[in-house]
């Protein structure tokens, strides 16, 4: 039997920059990225693609065990289920014609020359990222991610105002 | 060294980095690198240039990924792509609670310019969302969102904000801000007005909510107006909004339309100046006819003074009190409907009653002593 889902519209919006997906969860504001292999998946998605036969695909383009396959995708899937970002496709609501083995198969080779586990990145604290400035304060790893330096200096800071402010 | 400045017009460094937001391959990125030699970039430069970088970011990407700091132009759009999601959603909320209780309303600025003209969520950074309800629903609107926990800012103005001015602030309990909005500028005025925009208004729709947006004509109007008028933030992106709407809506202009409402509200120098910079430094495309029958129309010396008046700080706009009294006339005549000397001196006087209430007569007084003896001293 076909698995399909669907993005959880309208309080989740995306974007795809630079191979990467943004998502926000409007509700609570969460934040979260997913990474180029978690991207594709998320674009199968989008337009109610069968994820077994995605990982069908996958699996024998670019000749990987099909558990090892199945249990990285698995595990995003269940991830994204978790944060309300997708869910289960009921057939009355899929208003598309669903994408065949060789849409998905022309996707795959647009987008894809290997596949690793893909990796989904959730970011709750968004009133601190918010505040962050993007220049100075974000370190490799791209915003909301906060610089190591000043992570540990505000820890630091805040150790200190701790020892300071207890009483002798 | 960066120059900043608060004049609508950029200065070097800034057109610098505008022709590389707006410029297509090699002349984008020429522009990028020289800007780049001219400011420091992980030093300070100015906010309007700041707000630009996502729209850089976006412009240099499919260019050319190697260039520098593009990593860190990204961590920007990024944060305003977030910071608008969460604008237009807090908008869409405010939208349909309005509608709900039969307020009509349109969106102007930030969300309907990301959605006709940039095309993207955020390459326009955005700090507030601006609602416009019509004139004679204004009041309704704002009884409406004060039972529902919204405060007005500045709230002893409202009645002279709502006969002289164009808009109120309102802040939530969770920190969202937003304008709200009667007149789309300060140039449309009185209630012969109130239909104009509305009458032409286009379809928007902000996530769920079905709203309005000016037409693509008005908008460019707007974001002259707009964008010609003193700002503490270096207005600079009128450029941007009206170069990516005319490149994107240039169909939907309506240019006789677009003179005949320059002309209506008073506002042909800013749109002459406007398009003339546009036409000069980023090479735009006018249509002739269009053109000449702009700088045909004579501009009145009232026109000039409130133009020029428009532009200067609120510290710097005002030298005496005659001199105050005399553009406060001005501002009055730009936004009145009376006519005859009787009623104009009259409404005058109503219009300076407006002005003051809420404030202290004497501060006012003790306001000019004190600039008056300033004033003595320098001499």
């Amino acid at each position: 039997m076909k698995r399909a889902f669907r993005i959880n519209t309208p309080h989740i919006v995306y974007d795809i920059i630079e191979e990467e997906t943004i998502l926000i969860n409007l509700k609570n504001g969460n934040y979260y990225n997913i990474d180029k292999y978690g991207s594709v998946i998320w674009e199968i998605l989008a337009k109610s693609g069968d994820i077994d036969l995605f990982i069908d695909v996958v699996t024998q383009m670019f000749h990987l065990p099909a558990e090892r396959t199945k249990a990285d995708i698995g595990v995003l899937i269940t991830d994204l289920l978790a944060e309300n970002l997708i869910v289960p496709l009921k057939v009355e609501e899929n208003s598309q014609p669903p994408m065949n083995e060789n849409s998905i198969k022309a996707t795959v080779s647009a987008k894809m020359t290997d596949f690793q586990c893909p990796v989904l990145n959730k970011y709750s604290d968004m009133r601190d990222a918010l505040m962050l400035d993007p220049i100075h304060e974000v370190d490799e790893r791209g915003w909301p991610t906060m610089n190591d330096d000043l992570y540990f200096r505000d820890q630091e800071s805040e150790k200190k105002n701790m020892e300071n402010n207890q009483e002798p | 060294m960066q120059t900043f400045s608060t004049n609508p017009f950029p200065s070097g460094e800034q057109e610098i980095l505008l022709k590389a937001a707006l410029f297509t391959g090699q002349n984008a990125s020429d522009a990028w690198i020289k800007w780049n030699e001219l400011v420091d970039f992980e030093a300070f430069f100015d906010s309007g240039s700041f707000r630009l970088m996502p729209l850089v970011y976006k412009n240099l990407l499919p260019i050319d990924p190697e260039l520098p700091y593009l990593g860190k132009l990204k961590n920007i759009y990024l944060q305003s792509w977030y910071k608008n999601q969460q604008l237009f959603f807090m908008g869409s909320v405010l939208i349909s609670e309005l509608e709900k209780n039969g307020i009509r309303t349109m969106l102007l600025k930030g969300a309907p310019l990301s959605h006709f003209a940039y095309h993207d969520k955020g390459a326009r950074p955005m700090s507030d969302i601006d609602v416009m309800v019509p004139y004679l629903q204004a009041r309704d609107a704002i009884t409406l969102l004060k039972s529902q926990g919204w405060q007005p800012e500045q709230e002893e103005y409202l009645e002279y904000n709502l006969k002289w001015g164009r808009s109120m602030m309102f802040r939530g309990n969770d920190g969202f801000e937003f304008d709200l909005h009667w007149h789309p500028f300060f140039e449309a005025h009185g209630t012969s007005h109130a239909d104009d925009f509305w009458n032409k208004a286009i379809r928007f729709q902000l996530h769920e909510s079905k709203t309005l947006s000016l037409c693509h004509t008005d908008n460019l109007l707007h974001v002259f107006v707009h964008g010609l008028h003193y700002n503490p933030e270096p207005p600079i992106r009128w450029i941007p909004d009206s170069m990516l709407l005319l490149s994107n809506c240039r169909k939907e202009i309506d240019w006789d339309y677009f003179i005949h409402q320059a002309q209506k509200y008073h506002v042909v120098l800013q749109v002459r100046e406007a398009l003339n910079y546009l036409f000069h430094t980023f090479h735009l495309d006018l249509p002739e006819k269009m053109w000449k029958e702009l700088t045909k129309i004579r501009i009145s010396r009232n026109e000039k003074i409130l133009y020029k008046n428009a532009q200067r700080a609120e510290d710097e706009k005002y030298g005496g009190f005659i001199s105050r009294l005399k553009k406060l006339y001005l501002i009055y005549l730009r936004q009145t409907s009376d006519r005859g000397f009787v009623h104009l001196s009259l409404g005058f006087l109503k219009f300076l009653k407006y002005r003051i209430a809420g404030k202290n007569p004497f501060l006012i007084l003790w306001y000019y002593v004190k600039r008056y003896i300033e004033m003595l001293r320098k001499k």
